[in-house]
C-alpha cells in the first residue's frame, strides 16, 4: 500500500506541474489544450494526492492494528 | 526525591525553644515568604501535630496549600531539642505541598517517615547545612528509592480531609473538582488546527496548483474562470487533507482509554455511579472483579484482591493487593507502584473486591506522570530524514541558482525571448531537483518495514528502519527477550545433598540425578525427605499445568508452575483436601497451605517462601527420614547453599512443613501457623536462555553493536544470564544495581557506559530513562526494549524504542518505534540487518536517480551555449523521464535483500552522509556522462538515418527546434530526434538498475544472491502450482441501506460486479485450463525451469527481483505509450525505426561492461570510489 501511495503522490505532482505547463503553453500558443482538460488535470491531481494520503494513512493504521492483534 | 526538593540553604541548624518558635525560624528560609501566614494558619487550623510526630525525636509538620506553585521543604536541626507536647524533638522538617498534589504529598510523607528517623543521629552530628544535606542525600540513596513507611488509614483520611465511612460530601467534591481538575490525562500542546489547515493549503503539491491558478490571472493568459476553478480545487484538497490528518493522532487516546469511564463512589454516605472524570482525591470508591481502576487509591477494605498491573509495569502475572493499616516501615526496597495496599489507575481488578480512597487523579496519578513524561519528550527527526531534507533543499537551491544564471544568460546573452529562457529554467530546475528522491526513500523504507515484519519486527514509523541500521547500542531487558519467560527447577538441595533436575520448560518429562546418576521413580519414592519436599512443592501451590497440543502451559504464577512441573516429573499427585491458604505477601515473603491428607486425620501445613525468611521460621530439620532440631551450623550450611545457588543466577525457594500437635488446634492466622516449621530443602529454578540469543549476541559483536542488559531482576541472576548469552565477549561481567546507579553522578555512569557491555539490575524506569539519555548524549544510537507503561518514556527517548508484542501493553507499543511480534532478541538483530540493507538500498537508488540527471541537463546546456544547436530533450521529455523511469525500478532496488557480509562491518556513523558532494559529482560526471554519451550517440544515429548528420558534422546539423520552441509546429524529423535521445535514457537506466543491485558482486556470478535466498527462490519456482480461481459474483446486494455510504455501496456494488464479470470469467477460465495442465505440463516445466536456473545463475539473478523486472517492463510500456499513442502529442515524441531502438541498447551494454570491471577491482580490494 505504501508503494502505491508514493507512486500516486508522484503522479499527482507530475499532473499539477503539467497543469501549469498547459496554461503557459496555451497562453503562448504552443499547445492547444481545452481549459476543461486543464481543469480535469488539476482535479485529477488533487484526487490522486488525496488518495495517496489515504493509502499512506491506511497502511500506518494497518501496521498499528496488526501489532495490536499480535 | 527528598534531596531534589531540599537545598542546603533550606537547612537550619541550632534550633531551640518551643516548636512554634522553631517553626518561625524555618519559615524565615521559605521561598514563599508571602505564603507564610497561610502555612501558620493551616498548621493551626488542622491541628496537624496529631500526625506530625514520626518517631525517634523527629517531627514533620506538613500542610497542603492551594495555589502553591511547587512543594516547599525546610529542615531544622536542634541538638538540644525543641519542645513539643512535653517531649523533645531534634529533627524538624516542614513540608508544604500544592493542594492538588495529593498522591505526591502522601508519597513524600511516607518517604520522610522512613528516611529521617534512620539518619537522625548522623544529621545531628553534621557540622553545617552542607554536610547535613550530604547526610540526607546519602541516607536517601542508601535507603533506596523504594523504602516507605506505611501511613495508617486514619492518617491518610486526615491528609486527604475525607471521611472513610461516608466519603466526601457532594459540595466538597464539586469544589475539589474545580480546584484539582478532572480525572483525565491532559493532552500535550499540539499544533493549533489553523496552522495544520494552513500547512495543508501550502504543501508542495498545493503550491504547484496555486502557481497554476495564479498563472490564469496573469495578463496575456487571461483565463480567470479556470483560475477560480483551480483555486476551488486547492481549497477542497487542503480541507480534505486537513481532515485526514486530524484522524491520525491516537497516542493519548490509548492512555486515556486505560482509565475507567465510570465508577462507583460513596458521597454523602450514599453509593452512586459517576463519571470517572469527576473523581477527586478523597473520594471513596468501590472496586469489583473486572473493574478498571479509575484513579490511584489506597485500599481501605480488600477481599482477595488481585490486580492486573500489566498496563503499568508490563508484569503479566496478577499481583495480590490487600489492606495494610499498620504504621510500620515497609521492609525491602519497594517501588511506589509495588506497594501492596495501593491500586493504580489504568490497572484492572482481576479478582476480589475492595473499598479504597482516591489519593491521586488525572495527571497526578502514576499513569498521568508517565503520560506527562512521554509527552514532554520531543520526537526528533531521524538522521536520514534530516539528511534528505538538507540534501533536497541544497540540490534544489543549486538547481534554482543554476537555472536562474542560465535564464539570464539565455535571455540577455543568447538572444532568447524571456519565455524561451523561462522554459529553459523550468527544464533545468525539473531535471535537477531530486523530487523523486523522497517518495523513493519512503518506498525503500516501506519495503524494509514489510521485510522486517516477515522477521517478526513490526516497524511503526518508516524513518526508524534506517535508524536501526546505525544502531550502536541495544539496551535490552532480560525476561522474555533474552530468556524464555518461564521458570524451571534445575537444582534441589535436600537431605544435605544436591540434586540436578533435567527437562524442558513446563513439560512433565525429566529426571532427577544425584552426582550424575539418574534416580528412578522408585528411588525417589523411597527417599522420604525428597518425597516430602516434592509433596510440599505440589500442594503449597496455586498453579496448574494445561496441555496445549505438544506444549504445556502454566495457569498461574510461573514460579509455582515450575514447582508443579517438578512434582509431576517425579509422578507426585497430591491426594489432599485444602483447609486454608495464607497467600504470598511481599512483606511476609512466603505462603502456606493447611491440608488434610487422605488417610490421615491430622492437619498438615506446607510452607514455601524466600529462603532466609522461611529458614528464620524453622526450628527443625527433616533429615534421613527423621526430624531433628535445626542447629546454628545447619542454618549456616543452608544459607551458604542458598548463596551458592543465587550466585549462579538461580531463583531459590525454601520448602518446609509442620504437623505437630499444637498445629492441630491452632488458628489459621499466618503468624500463628507459620512457626516451628520443619525445614525440607531448597528448590532452585531459572528462566532458560532462548536458544537464538547467544548467536544473535555474537552477530551483534561482529557488527560492532554493544548490548547492555537493563533488568528489574536481581543482580546475580542478571549476571548469570549475561554470562550464558556471551555478554562481554568472555570478559567478566558484574551487574550494577539501581541503588548504585542512584549514587553515581552522570560522569561515573558515562564512564561505565563507555566501558563496553554491562548489566544494570534492580533498576526503576527512571534509571532506564537516565541510562538511555546518557547514551544518547554520548552520541550512541540506542535501541531500547520495554513492555510496560513505565517503560514508555525510555522507549520514546530512545532512537529506536522496541515494545514487546506478546507481553507489551498498548501504551508501550504506542510509544515504541518498533514492536517485536515474538518478543525475541534475535528479531532485533534481524531488524538491524534489514535496517542496514535499507540504507544500502537507499544509497543505491539515490545514485540511480542522480545518474539520470546529466542526460537531462546536457541538452539545455548545449542549447543555450551553442546557438543553432537544437534542443534534444524538451521539458515534457524531462517530465516523462521523471515519472516513467525513476520510480518503479527504484522500488525494485528498495526490495533488495541484505548483501553478503552486511553484519560484518561496523555500524554506520549517525552523521554519515547519504549524498556527499563527491558522491553527487561522481554520479553526475562519471556514470552520468557515460549515459549521456550513449543518448547523444543514438540521437546522432537518428540524424544519420534522416540524412542530416554524418560523422564530422556538429550537433547543429541535427533537425532544428521549432522557432520559439512552439512544439506543436515541430517537424516530424525533430520529434523523431527527440525520441532517439529519450529512448536511450530508458535503456541505460535498465542496465544501471541491474548494476546497482550489488556493490562488488558480479551480476553474472553464483554469489550474487544469498545462498539461502537462492535456495528459497528455486524451491518456490519448482513448487509453483496454479491456484484454482472461483469468481465470486454477487449482484443481489441488499437495498435496505441507512447511510449515504451504504446507499452508494448498494448502488455501485452490482454495477461494478457486472462490469468486472467478463474479467472474472476470463480469469476463471484461464485458471481452469492451468489446473488441467498442472500434471502434464506445469509440474515438469517448473521442475525443469528450476534446474535450469540452478545451472545458469545469471538467469536467476535477473529474475530474482520481480519488481525490477516489472519496472523495466513498465518503462518499456510507457515508452510505447509516449511514442505510439495520443500521449505522443502531449509529450512531443514520434515513432522511430526499430533499429534505432535496438541501437539504443548499446549504452546498456557499455554500462554493464563498465560496472563489471569496477566490481572486479572492488573484489580485489580496490574501491575505485572516484569512478562512482
Amino acid at each position: 500500500m505504501l508503494p502505491t501511495a508514493a507512486f500516486l503522490l508522484k503522479l499527482s505532482k507530475h499532473l499539477a506541474f503539467l497543469t501549469s505547463l498547459f496554461i503557459l503553453g496555451r497562453a503562448s500558443g504552443r499547445v492547444d489544450v481545452d481549459p476543461l482538460w486543464i481543469f480535469g488535470a488539476a482535479a485529477l491531481a488533487s484526487a490522486l494526492h488525496l488518495a495517496s494520503r489515504a493509502f499512506r494513512m491506511r497502511s500506518v493504521r494497518q501496521m498499528q492494528s496488526g501489532s495490536a492483534t499480535r | 526525591m527528598i534531596v531534589e526538593l531540599l537545598r542546603p540553604e533550606k537547612i537550619v541548624t541550632g534550633l531551640r525553644g518551643e516548636l512554634s518558635q522553631a517553626l518561625e525560624q524555618l519559615f524565615a528560609r521559605s521561598s514563599f515568604p508571602e505564603r507564610v501566614n497561610e502555612f501558620r494558619a493551616a498548621l493551626a487550623q488542622r491541628n496537624s501535630r496529631l500526625y506530625s510526630y514520626v518517631g525517634d525525636e523527629t517531627v514533620v509538620p506538613h500542610v497542603r496549600i492551594e495555589g502553591l506553585p511547587r512543594p516547599e521543604m525546610i529542615l531544622g536541626l536542634a541538638r538540644d531539642g525543641v519542645r513539643l507536647d512535653g517531649r523533645l524533638v531534634k529533627v524538624l522538617l516542614f513540608l508544604a505541598t500544592p493542594a492538588e498534589w495529593t498522591e505526591e504529598h502522601l508519597q513524600l510523607l511516607q518517604r520522610l517517615s522512613s528516611v529521617l528517623p534512620a539518619i537522625k543521629d548522623e544529621l545531628l552530628a553534621a557540622s553545617g547545612a552542607g554536610s547535613a544535606w550530604n547526610v540526607l542525600a546519602k541516607g536517601e540513596r542508601e535507603a533506596g528509592k523504594a523504602t516507605y513507611f506505611n501511613l495508617t488509614q486514619q492518617q491518610v483520611a486526615f491528609e486527604l480531609q475525607t471521611d472513610l465511612e461516608r466519603g466526601l460530601d457532594a459540595a466538597e467534591a464539586e469544589r475539589r473538582l474545580l480546584h484539582y481538575g478532572p480525572n483525565v490525562l491532559k493532552r500535550s500542546r499540539k499544533t493549533p488546527w489553523y496552522l495544520k489547515l494552513l500547512r495543508n493549503f501550502f504543501s508542495f503539491f498545493a503550491v504547484l496548483l496555486w502557481m497554476a491558478a495564479l498563472l490564469c490571472y496573469v495578463p496575456g493568459v487571461d483565463m480567470p474562470q479556470l483560475g477560480s476553478a483551480i483555486f476551488v480545487v486547492v481549497l477542497v484538497n487542503g480541507l480534505f487533507a486537513y481532515l485526514q490528518e486530524e484522524k491520525s493522532d491516537r497516542a493519548l487516546e490509548m492512555l486515556q482509554n486505560l482509565i475507567a469511564q465510570c465508577c462507583r463512589v460513596m458521597r454523602d454516605g450514599l453509593r452512586s455511579e459517576i463519571d470517572a472524570a469527576t473523581l477527586v482525591p478523597g473520594d471513596l470508591i468501590f472496586l469489583d472483579e473486572g473493574d478498571r481502576v479509575p484513579a490511584d487509591a489506597r485500599l481501605i477494605e480488600a477481599f482477595e484482591v488481585e490486580v492486573d498491573n500489566s498496563s503499568l509495569t508490563g508484569e503479566a502475572n496478577p499481583a495480590r493487593r490487600y489492606k495494610s493499616d499498620r504504621p510500620i516501615l515497609v521492609s525491602g526496597k519497594f517501588l511506589w507502584i509495588e506497594l501492596p495496599n495501593i491500586v493504580f489507575a489504568g490497572t484492572t481488578v482481576v479478582k476480589g473486591n475492595a473499598r479504597a480512597v482516591v489519593i491521586g487523579t488525572g495527571m497526578h496519578s502514576e499513569i498521568g506522570k508517565i503520560a506527562g513524561l512521554t509527552q514532554a519528550i520531543r520526537t526528533e527527526d531521524s538522521p536520514l530524514q534530516k539528511q534528505l531534507r538538507g540534501t533536497v533543499v541544497a540540490v534544489s537551491a543549486l538547481a534554482g541558482a543554476l537555472g536562474a544564471v542560465f535564464l539570464l544568460l539565455g535571455w540577455l546573452v543568447a538572444g532568447l525571448s524571456f519565455f524561451e529562457a523561462l522554459v529553459f529554467f523550468i527544464g533545468l530546475f525539473v531535471a535537477n531537483v531530486p523530487e523523486g528522491l523522497l517518495p523513493t526513500v519512503t518506498l525503500a523504507l516501506a519495503m524494509g518495514v514489510t521485510r522486517m515484519a516477515k522477521r517478526n519486527a513490526l516497524v511503526k514509523s518508516l524513518p526508524s528502519v534506517e535508524t536501526l541500521g546505525c544502531t550502536t547500542v541495544i539496551c535490552c531487558d532480560k525476561t522474555g527477550t533474552l530468556t524464555q519467560n518461564l521458570m524451571m527447577v534445575t537444582e534441589l538441595y535436600v537431605d544435605g545433598k544436591r540434586l540436578d533436575v533435567s527437562g524442558v520448560g513446563y513439560r512433565s518429562e525429566g529426571e532427577f540425578s544425584l552426582d550424575g546418576r539418574p534416580l528412578s521413580l522408585e528411588e525417589i519414592s523411597r527417599w522420604p525427605a525428597l518425597r516430602r519436599l516434592l509433596e510440599c512443592a505440589f500442594i503449597c501451590n496455586n498453579a496448574r499445568l494445561e496441555k496445549t497440543g505438544a506444549a504445556d502451559r502454566v495457569l498461574g504464577d510461573p514460579t509455582e508452575g515450575a514447582l508443579v512441573t517438578l512434582a509431576e516429573k517425579a509422578g507426585i499427585r497430591g491426594t489432599h483436601q485444602r483447609l486454608h491458604l495464607n497467600p504470598f505477601e511481599s512483606i511476609r515473603k512466603r505462603m502456606s497451605v493447611a491440608v488434610q491428607v487422605d488417610g490421615r486425620g491430622e492437619k498438615l501445613l506446607y510452607v514455601k517462601g524466600a529462603p532466609l525468611e522461611t529458614l528464620g521460621r524453622c526450628e527443625f530439620l527433616f533429615e534421613n527420614g527423621a526430624m531433628r532440631r535445626l542447629e546454628d551450623g545447619d542454618r549456616r550450611r543452608i544459607a551458604a547453599e542458598n548463596d551458592a545457588m543465587a550466585s549462579r543466577g538461580l531463583r531459590v525457594l525454601a520448602l518446609s512443613y509442620r504437623d505437630d500437635a499444637e498445629l492441630q488446634n491452632a488458628s489459621y492466622e499466618a503468624e500463628t501457623m507459620e512457626r516451628r516449621l520443619v525445614f525440607l530443602g531448597l528448590a532452585a529454578m531459572s528462566d532458560p536462555v532462548r536458544a537464538e540469543v547467544p548467536p544473535a549476541i555474537r552477530a551483534c559483536h561482529a557488527a560492532g553493536i554493544r548490548v547492555i542488559m537493563i533488568t528489574g531482576d536481581y543482580a546475580l541472576t542478571a549476571a548469570s544470564i549475561g554470562r550464558q548469552i556471551g555478554l562481554g565477549d568472555g570478559a567478566s561481567l558484574s551487574a550494577r544495581s539501581g541503588a548504585e546507579l542512584s549514587e553515581m553522578d552522570d560522569e561515573k555512569v558515562r564512564a561505565i557506559l563507555a566501558g563496553g557491555e554491562t548489566i544494570f539490575a534492580r533498576v526503576s524506569p527512571e534509571h532506564k530513562l537516565r541510562i538511555v539519555s546518557l547514551l544518547r548524549e554520548m552520541g550512541e544510537v540506542v535501541a531500547v526494549t520495554g513492555d510496560g507503561v513505565n517503560d514508555a518514556p525510555a522507549l520514546k527517548r530512545a532512537d529506536i524504542g522496541i515494545a514487546m508484542g506478546l507481553r507489551g501493553n498498548d501504551v508501550a507499543k504506542e510509544a515504541a518505534h518498533m514492536i517485536l511480534a515474538d518478543d525475541n532478541f534475535g528479531s532485533i538483530v534481524a531488524a538491524i540487518e534489514e535496517g542496514r540493507a535499507v540504507f544500502d538500498n537507499i544509497r543505491r537508488f539515490a545514485a540511480y536517480v542522480l545518474n539520470s540527471n546529466p542526460q537531462e541537463i546536457y541538452p539545455y546546456i548545449f542549447w543555450v551555449l551553442f546557438p543553432g544547436m537544437p534542443l534534444a530533450m524538451t521539458v515534457m521529455g524531462v517530465l516523462a523521464v521523471d515519472v516513467g523511469t525513476d520510480l518503479i525500478p527504484a522500488m525494485g532496488l528498495g526490495v533488495e535483500p541484505p548483501e553478503k557480509g552486511i553484519m560484518e562491518r561496523p555500524p554506520r556513523r549517525r552523521d554519515e552522509k547519504l549524498l556527499s558532494l563527491k558522491f553527487i559529482l561522481r554520479s553526475y560526471f562519471v556514470q552520468g556522462s557515460l549515459l549521456a554519451f550513449s543518448c547523444y550517440a543514438t540521437y546522432c544515429y537518428m540524424g544519420w538515418l534522416l540524412g542530416v548528420w554524418r560523422p564530422g558534422l556538429g550537433l547543429s546539423a541535427m533537425p532544428a527546434s521549432p522557432p520559439g520552441l512552439k512544439l506543436d509546429q515541430a517537424s516530424p524529423a525533430y520529434l523523431q530526434s527527440l525520441t532517439a535521445y529519450f529512448f536511450p535514457t530508458v535503456t541505460t537506466q535498465i542496465a544501471n538498475v541491474l548494476c546497482k543491485r550489488s556493490w562488488k558482486t558480479s551480476l553474472f556470478s553464483r554469489e550474487f544472491l544469498n545462498p539461502l535466498y537462492r535456495r528459497e527462490l528455486l524451491e518456490k519456482l519448482a513448487g509453483w502450482r496454479p491456484r484454482p480461481y472461483t469468481a465470486r459474483v454477487r449482484i443481489d446486494h441488499p437495498v435496505a441501506a441507512v447511510s449515504v455510504k451504504e446507499i452508494a455501496k448498494a448502488f455501485f456494488a452490482p454495477v461494478s460486479a457486472l462490469a468486472l464479470l467478463p474479467f472474472k470469467l476470463l480469469l476463471m477460465g484461464g485458471a481452469k485450463i492451468a489446473v488441467a495442465l498442472e500434471r502434464p505440463v506445469i509440474v515438469p516445466l517448473a521442475a525443469r525451469l528450476s534446474r535450469f536456473m540452478e545451472r545458469h545463475p545469471v538467469f536467476l539473478n535477473l529474475v530474482s527481483n520481480p519488481l525490477i523486472d516489472l519496472g523495466i517492463l513498465c518503462e518499456l510500456a510507457l515508452c510505447y505509450l509516449f511514442f505510439y499513442t495520443p500521449l505522443a502529442r502531449i509529450y512531443f515524441f514520434a515513432p522511430v525505426p526499430w533499429h534505432v531502438y535496438l541501437f539504443a541498447f548499446h549504452g546498456a551494454a557499455l554500462l554493464l561492461i563498465f560496472e563489471e570491471v569496477k566490481k572486479y577491482y572492488r573484489r580485489r580490494g580496490h574501491p575505485l570510489e572516484f569512478l562512482g
